[in-house]
């Protein structure tokens, strides 16, 4: 018996050295049968933060001011979502508005490869003219992640024109303008 | 004595400061733009070729008894401009060197054709430009608007060049390559 | 047990305080050089009322010659006008003479100028009042600065020819060939 109890002492001690040696830490010891792997839905977005400068102007007497753009704003996300299910980014003006006698177009590139993986979706073809109404810029998007980095993303164009000058040019005033753009990553459409 | 390792794994509960972004919520961000439309005032003159170089004028007769006039020419004052919300301008012009005797005064038409848009203002008839005055407005009202770039594009400035007041014409001499230049300015205005 | 928890900063605000500032030249000025010609002009001319017998052309050879055709039987006035610009410093004078023809040896002709009739303006010419025509030339308005003396009759200076017969003159018969006489005026810029 007291062989028993001590070979059986033994014999912990030794498993003991073993996990200890092999799994350091975050275990949790409890008792119970069954191993549950658990991987929840998200949807993640946010922007490189670059700030987006736009100005209109020209230097060439007699001509009219020209279109302006700045790719400098890069939108990344991180996606999960139950099979065969897709999500779209859009986006809309939420506060401010574009300045009278110019348009505000919107286009997306393909994320980039660097550092992304996953189904991440298809941009639209044709630029968006931004409004206060939420428009599609990337459809299809799945299961997916951009990577971190500055650059990394949906490269975002934006290209502010005048509008039709030929009539509206009159309208376009001298001033500084804020406008807020929200870019939304939708719920997937299984929902 | 039976021990069952279990190991529970749990990849959860990633959480946003704004925005849940969890489940079937939707999640934004939002992109503020700044947007600068600053003012522009750009002005420059151009012959009726369309470029920038001299007119040249001539005043003479051909008909005995008669004074001499007919100095007539053209040029071209090519404008961009982008004022804030209830500004207008002014182009003036003021000049010097307008030979002895003789009177310069100009007609300016506003641009009309398909390559100008915009608050082009008003033009006038035939202003006086005499040496070395007050300059004067020769268009007004000139809101956002652009001229056009290329020749014959922009205010039409018709150039009248006679003999001047009657008791001054025996002060007028024969002169070659006499040079007046005419500044014309846009302004601010209100 | 692994948790990790990402927190992304969603929102940022970009403000740039934008300068009133004017783009464009400084000042916003442009310069148009007009180069301005007066070139010298001495133009003379005649004008007579539609009754006019008297002829004259314009010399093939300067411009500031005009040749006048008279005959006895004309009507003795004729106005002169011209046009005058000087270079600084000279002036114009009109002289005349007898280019062609040949009068009576007991007949002279006289010329009578009168001052200008102050149509015009400018420094019109002097006369030199009263001269007896010959084949040498002689200066009868002399003293012109830029001037004109306005076109038409009543205007300039008034040319009165006077026939005048020798005291022992007897008859008519050296008129019988009424050959024309020609009249030479130029207009000459003194040195």
């Amino acid at each position: 018996m007291t062989f028993m109890k001590t070979s059986l002492i033994k014999l912990c001690l030794l498993f003991l050295l073993i996990m200890q040696l092999t799994v350091l830490n975050s275990q949790v010891w409890t008792a119970g049968d069954n191993i549950t792997l658990q991987v929840s839905e998200f949807a993640l977005i946010e922007t490189n933060h670059a700030p987006v400068h736009l100005e209109l102007s020209t230097s060439t007497p007699g001509s009219a001011v020209s279109s302006v753009s700045n790719s400098d704003l890069f939108v990344k996300i991180s996606s999960i979502v139950p099979g065969g299910t897709d999500r779209e980014v859009t986006a809309r003006i939420s506060s401010g508005s574009v300045p009278s006698g110019t348009t505000l177009t919107l286009a997306s590139a393909a994320c980039t490869t660097t550092n992304s993986g996953g189904a991440l979706g298809t941009p639209e073809p044709n630029p968006i003219v931004l409004s206060n109404i939420d428009q599609l810029l990337v459809r299809y998007i799945a299961t997916c992640y951009t990577g971190t980095g500055y650059n990394d993303g949906y490269q975002m164009t934006f290209t502010w024109s005048p509008l039709n000058p030929a009539t509206n040019y009159s309208q376009i005033a001298a001033a500084t303008y804020n406008i807020t753009v929200v870019f939304t990553l939708t719920a997937h459409d299984g929902n | 004595m039976k021990k069952i390792l279990t190991f529970i794994m749990v990849i959860t509960t990633i959480t946003s400061l704004y925005q849940p972004a969890f489940a079937q919520d939707d999640a934004t961000a939002n992109q503020e733009l700044t947007m600068g439309i600053p003012e522009v005032l750009l002005i420059d003159a151009v012959n009726d070729a369309g470029v920038v170089g001299a007119v040249s004028l001539e005043l003479t007769t051909v008909t005995a008894g008669t004074a001499i006039s007919g100095g007539t020419g053209t040029s071209y004052a090519q404008v961009s401009s982008i004022v804030a919300s209830g500004q207008t301008r002014t182009i003036t012009a003021a000049v010097t060197g307008v030979p002895a005797g003789t009177a310069l005064s100009v007609t300016t038409t506003v641009p009309s054709n398909a390559n100008q848009a915009g608050t082009v203002g008003t033009g006038t008839s035939n202003v006086p430009l005499i040496n070395a005055a007050a300059a004067s407005t020769i268009v007004s009202g000139i809101g956002s608007c652009y001229t056009g770039t290329s020749s014959g594009d922009g205010y039409q400035l018709d150039w009248i060049w006679d003999a001047g007041a009657a008791g001054d014409y025996g002060s007028i001499v024969a002169t070659t390559g006499s040079t007046a230049t005419v500044v014309l300015t846009i302004t601010a205005g209100v | 047990m692994v948790r990790k928890n990402i927190s992304f900063l969603l929102l940022e605000l970009t403000f740039i305080a934008w300068g009133s500032h004017i783009w464009g030249q400084t000042p916003p000025t442009t310069e148009i050089n007009l180069v301005m010609d007066i070139p010298p002009v001495s133009l003379i001319n005649f004008e007579t009322d539609n009754k006019s017998i008297i002829t004259y052309s314009y010399s093939t050879h300067t411009p500031g010659n005009v040749e006048q055709i008279i005959s006895p039987g004309m009507k003795n006035q004729t106005w002169i006008n011209y046009s005058s610009i000087v270079n600084p410093g000279v002036t114009n004078y009109i002289a005349v003479s007898i280019s062609s023809g040949k009068l009576p040896d007991d007949v002279t002709l006289k010329l009578v100028i009168s001052e200008d009739a102050g149509a015009g303006s400018g420094k019109t010419g002097k006369s030199v009042g009263e001269i007896t025509l010959s084949a040498n030339s002689q200066n009868i308005i002399i003293d012109i600065g830029s001037c004109f003396t306005g076109l038409g009759v009543n205007k300039g200076h008034m040319l009165t020819y006077k026939w005048e017969k020798s005291a022992g003159f007897s008859g008519s018969s050296q008129f019988t060939n009424e050959e024309p006489i020609a009249v030479m005026y130029t207009i000459t810029t003194s040195q």
